[in-house]
């Protein structure tokens, strides 16, 4: 992008001065938000008591890599990253589609019955019946231990729809629709051909968010996905952090070795989330241009 | 059936039609509900029976059903329980003081990148303010003691002193909500920055040609673009605010700093975990979400006068 | 153009449908085929010799498909179990069970509690032990209940049934060949100091509190970490232990002050007088005197500022570092790490009047909660002949760290036997011993009496070195041994109450206590506000009433055998 040649009289800080600032601000936040990223990095490298007796701060003390040796010994990794990516990239597509099929409808302005619809799906946000009936309803629609019982349960999240509704209500240039129905092109039309391409950002952003819930989930894969062989990563990582600590307490006490299996389980912690987090930073960029300003430039006009 | 009386747009033959005509012309909008109405109805009202419980002594042997009725009893013992008011109190000012701090800034920071030019940089930055969202509350809390530590700790050598933040009560409020900052504000500003991505650039050349300043084309373009998100999150923000997560709260406790950190959600952790007590935990979660609507209702209706075209329902 | 009406009419059938018959199938309480069972009468039926157990297992665990032992005796008792075990949501997936009534024949290594086993007792979910203790049925078990009769009592509810097999381990200073068998978990803090930085500085070990007190000061003038071990100056931390740790916290230096409340499993803070009154310690003078003694440790910056907030994790970094002059752990080596050597046990001190007294702490309880027969079992008479073989004393060793040939090697000259070092088992398996026990190890009613280590198999290096000292160097600072039984047996009314007032009475003294000890100890007027606190909003005396009652009952069952 060419700088821009100063205009007319600017008030307040000039082009470049703005620049400037903001880039230092910017910088500052980067680095206050990056530096413990840094040492979780750090850490899982280092020993962890020399980790909580204050030796890490700058660099890795005694560098070792058993942390990650021990995660990735476990054979289970594999089919866990395999069955994560199933279940991520499924469910991602299940729940935008469910998503944009039901925020469309709802930001119709026309259409009669649209506010008790709405509060007929505000309400589950706030009620719910519990775990237990819940994984009785599940059982009885013969879902346990088939992957669709991550996604169909969860039905639509609520939270994201009315983003994506008030999206459609207040992002889209209504210019766009109207003039598609005076073309007499039906809902369905309308939704697919204007609705659905102006609203890339906002798509991006609900596949961000399905993309990270579906991958960091272990809770309900836990309750009902019982089978080791469906665990995804997150729970095979945390059954590998509690099969530590329980050897840990297991040889505590009575017959010793607590602090050096505790030790382990500490650097299996850092290790972990390093591992767990790994795939979605690495996706972000690629998906962030979606969002970026800008994008949509062009497409109004066209 | 209420109808919203829609002033921006007219269609050729809007209101005043019969009701019956106007579903039909609706009907694929109908047919594209069918799914998610289903959906819903299934997984999430019907297990809502389960809330039954209550207002029952639930015992596992016995079933939601059969077991006895106690009507408000559990409401009561939660009312008269020795640190029911300090609970409340913290619960309420965690979330209030959480949510004030917390809500504006991933809007200036949303702001402020937006304008960034330097893409790389850019993209830099917001992947690293993304991250630490990944990074479980186990994690944080841990070294969350280690930054914090008298003996060694980061902040104590820095400042000289030893002293054990996380036993000062005071102090308690501040760490949750400066680490919830951390990690959630690269987070938050996910949604608003894909609003401004729909901003329309040449607005932003129009502006720089009359002679605004970045600060000046930040207020006129990018806030009001930014305004209707922004109402609705603070509406759905006030809607959670009895829901203090537990896990974080649980973790940074001490027996020494529960005059701020003693809330809701840990006390029926320690009474529910060691004897299942299903039935309390959800008549006070029931207590909680009743406060949540009312709040939610009561700020829906604020906001509307704020911003027109922005309600929650 | 398709009639939109209908679409709705069809979608509101549809899910009307669909939830009535759904809310039908749950309720519909269909006609289950159980097992014929009434209380204090067996049911000879032999039919069913297939059966399915549901339960617990050790994280480490392969599952029970694979483990030989288990094998071996269903194969001689002529039967064959479904294991279904977990060892995570375990109790969720126990009630969606019970509530969904589906039951297993039969429920293992769950750790019901006594209110729970109380209640599915009494509603019929779980089946009434009693007629099946006899020689006919299980000539083990009937054998140790006659020698045994508070282990008999102990797995006895209120209403005179046993609806679950017994389960305990006794590790004792029996187990060591001593006259008389305290339990390991006696004294379950040793405080130790480092013995070289006193040499270094001319001092002895202590034996009271001030020359305790005298021993950290100069530890902290003199910066020893620093001076001696060479760490970073001001690293010294005089004293460090956790708060009410159970192996790990403060509680050991009270007993100057008359008392050592550690947690324990019956309620914190709980005394048995010798004239067989309860009382709360943590309402008492001596209490009292003993927050605000150490609170001007704490400061004088004697106590670790972080003891409050502190987990096990940080107090072994900061031992293995050698910043620290006095802990407290199960035993030395572990905590002190590589410096270990320097290190020695401090006694038992003597408080400000001279005196010092120790309150042990029970272990080995028994408890009915691991192995429970459910109303669906046809057949229990089969099921508990298989599990009276674990009553046996070679075959309950196995259950519990690992089959003959894995985890216990050869027998010594008396015929026991040795299990395998940690060493070995690097070197066989890949593994250490306890990750070894961890991962054969079976849950369920395994009892484990004192003297099964003297005649069946020796105990671990560890527990017997840690038994030794026990005996040898902390019991004699022991005075009286009363303590508040560990087996009671509490009425529903009573698990009601306990249930409700335990958790919020121990917390509110627990705040309480750190905040004295940390900003000074209370005045007159605080402390008796403290006190109508604990009475009035905390249920203080409806627990004490439950105690007593508890332990009168017992003790009047006792004193009647």
């Amino acid at each position: 992008m060419q700088a821009n040649a100063k205009t007319g009289k600017p008030s307040g800080l000039s082009e470049r001065g703005s620049d400037i600032v903001l880039v230092v601000f910017c910088s500052i936040i980067l680095f206050i938000v990056a530096y413990p990223l840094y040492y979780i990095l750090i850490a899982s490298v280092s020993d962890p008591y020399d980790v909580y007796a204050g030796k890490t701060f700058l660099l890795p003390s005694q560098f070792t890599l058993e942390g990650y040796k021990a995660v990735f010994a476990d054979s289970n990794i594999l089919t866990g990253l395999l069955n994560s990516f199933k279940y991520t990239i499924v469910g991602t597509i299940f729940s935008v589609v469910m998503l944009y099929l039901t925020a469309y409808p709802l930001s119709v302005r026309s259409m009669p019955g649209r506010k008790w619809l709405s509060i007929f799906f505000i309400i589950t946000m706030y009620f719910g019946g519990g775990m237990v009936p819940t994984y009785l309803v599940v059982k009885q629609t013969g879902l346990i231990n088939n992957m669709w019982s991550l996604f169909l349960p969860g039905g639509v999240g609520v939270g994201n729809m009315i983003i994506v509704r008030n999206f459609f209500e207040n992002s889209i240039p209504k210019e766009m629709t109207e003039a598609s129905e005076i073309d007499g092109a039906s809902k369905w039309i309308t939704f697919i051909r204007i609705v659905v391409p102006l609203s890339r950002s906002i798509m991006a952003v609900m596949v961000v968010f399905s993309m990270v819930a579906y991958w960091n989930d272990w809770f309900t894969s836990m309750i009902y996905l019982p089978s080791p062989s469906r665990a995804p990563l997150p729970l095979v990582l945390r059954n590998i952090l509690i099969k530590s600590s329980a050897s840990a307490s297991q040889a505590s006490t009575i017959s010793g070795g607590f602090a050096e299996l505790n030790r382990m389980t500490e650097m299996i912690k850092f290790s972990s989330i390093i591992i767990a987090a790994a795939p979605m930073l690495v996706i972000y960029p690629f998906v962030q241009k979606y969002f970026e300003k800008g994008f949509m430039a062009g497409a109004v006009k066209g | 059936m209420s109808n919203n009386k829609s002033t921006s747009v007219k269609l050729p033959k809007a209101a005043g039609r019969p009701l019956t005509r106007r579903i039909t012309d609706h009907w694929q909008l109908y047919a594209m509900l069918f799914i998610p109405v289903a959906l819903t109805v299934i997984y999430k009202y019907i297990p809502m029976y389960g809330i039954q419980i209550a207002f029952r002594d639930y015992k596992a042997s016995r079933g939601f059903l059969g077991s006895e009725w106690v009507g408000l009893e559990w409401f009561r013992r939660f009312f008269s329980a020795p640190t029911f008011g300090r609970m409340m109190k913290n619960t309420i000012l965690l979330s209030l003081f959480s949510l004030l701090w917390s809500f504006p800034i991933p809007i200036i920071l949303a702001l402020m990148l937006n304008q960034v030019r330097f893409q790389r940089f850019k993209r830099i930055t917001q992947t690293v303010l993304y991250a630490p969202h990944f990074i479980s509350v186990m994690v944080i809390c841990g070294m969350i003691k280690i930054f914090l530590s008298p003996s060694g700790g980061l902040l104590n050598l820095i400042a000289g002193t030893s002293i054990d933040f996380l036993t000062e009560s005071s102090a308690f409020r501040t760490i949750y909500i400066a680490s919830g900052i951390w990690q959630d504000a690269g987070w938050g500003i996910i949604v608003y920055m894909a609003t401004l991505s729909n901003v329309d650039t040449s607005l932003y050349e129009a502006a720089k040609v009359d002679g605004a300043s970045m600060f000046q084309r930040i207020l006129h373009i990018d806030v009001p673009a930014l305004r209707s998100v922004m109402v609705l999150n603070l509406i759905m923000s006030a809607g959670g605010l009895m829901n203090v997560g537990f896990e974080k709260v649980w973790l940074l406790q001490t027996n020494l700093n529960k005059a701020t950190s003693d809330v809701i959600a840990v006390y029926v952790y320690q009474q529910g975990i060691e004897n299942a007590k299903y039935s309390y935990s959800t008549a006070v979660g029931l207590f909680n979400t009743i406060i949540n609507i009312i709040l939610l209702i009561a700020v829906n209706k604020t906001a509307g006068k704020i911003s027109e075209d922005t309600s929650f329902i | 153009m398709i009639n939109q009406r209908k679409y709705r009419h069809v979608q509101t059938f549809v899910s009307c449908a669909l939830a009535s018959g759904l809310i039908l199938t749950m309720t519909a309480c269909g006609n289950k085929d159980y097992g014929h069972h009434e209380k204090g009468v067996a049911n000879p039926d032999t039919t069913q010799t297939e059966f399915a157990i549901m339960g617990g297992q050790s994280a480490l665990s392969p599952g029970y498909d694979n483990n030989p032992v288990l094998n071996q005796l269903q194969a001689d008792t002529g039967i064959r179990i479904e294991w279904t075990t977990m060892s995570e949501s375990l109790s969720e997936q126990v009630n969606i069970r019970i509530a969904g009534d589906e039951l297993p024949d039969a429920f293992i290594g769950v750790g019901f509690n006594n209110y729970d086993i109380s209640r599915y007792g009494d509603d019929g979910t779980f089946i009434d032990l009693t007629p099946y203790l006899t020689e006919e049925y299980m000539p083990n078990l009937s054998k140790i209940l006659e020698e045994n009769p508070d282990i008999r009592s102990a797995i006895t509810m209120d209403d005179g049934y046993i609806y679950g097999l017994p389960a305990g381990e006794r590790m004792g200073t029996a187990g060591i060949g001593a006259p008389e068998d305290y339990s390991i978990y006696s004294i379950p803090q040793f405080s130790m100091i480092n013995k070289a930085w006193l040499d270094d500085l001319g001092l002895d070990v202590p034996t009271t509190l001030d020359e305790l007190h005298t021993a950290l000061q100069a530890f902290k003038d003199n910066d020893m970490s620093a001076r001696y071990y060479g760490n970073a100056p001001g690293s010294t931390i005089p004293m460090s232990t956790g708060f009410d740790e159970w192996c790990w916290g403060q509680n050991i230096f009270y007993a100057g002050f008359g008392f050592t409340n550690w947690p324990n499993d019956v309620c914190k803070d709980l005394v048995l007088n010798n004239d067989g009154t309860v009382d709360f310690i943590c309402v008492s003078d001596q209490y009292r005197e003993a927050i605000t003694y150490f609170h001007n440790w704490y400061a004088e910056g004697l106590m670790d500022v972080e003891m409050f907030s502190q987990d096990d994790t940080q107090l072994i970094a900061k031992c293995s570092q050698g910043y620290v002059g006095v802990s407290t752990w199960w035993y030395i080596e572990e905590l002190m790490g590589d410096y270990a050597d320097d290190y020695v046990f401090l006694p038992v001190l003597d408080g400000p009047d001279g005196t010092h007294n120790v309150t042990v702490r029970t272990g080995g309880g028994i408890n009915s909660g691991q192995l429970n027969i459910t109303k669906k079992c046809k057949s229990p008479a089969n099921l508990l002949k298989f599990f009276d073989m674990w009553y046996d004393p070679e075959i309950v060793m196995q259950l519990q760290y690992g089959p003959i040939g894995t985890y216990f090697t050869e027998q010594d000259e008396n015929g026991i036997w040795l299990s395998i070092s940690d060493e070995e088992s690097r070197a066989k398996y890949g593994k250490g011993s306890g990750e070894l026990k961890g991962e054969c190890e079976v849950f369920g009613p395994k009892l484990i009496l004192s003297d099964y280590y003297l005649t069946t198999f020796r105990m671990e290096d560890r527990a017997i070195e840690r038994l030794t000292d026990l005996y040898d160097f902390w019991m004699p600072y022991v005075e009286d041994t009363t303590t508040y039984p560990v087996d009671c047996v509490f009425t529903g009314r009573e698990l009601d109450d306990i249930d409700w007032y335990k958790a919020s009475f121990e917390s509110a003294v627990a705040e309480q206590e750190g905040l004295w000890i940390k900003n000074g100890g209370p005045s007159d007027e605080e402390w008796n506000e403290y006190i109508s606190y604990l009475r009035d909003k905390c249920g203080m005396d409806k627990l004490l009433k439950v105690y007593q009652d508890a332990y009168d009952r017992y003790s009047g069952k006792v004193i009647a055998e």
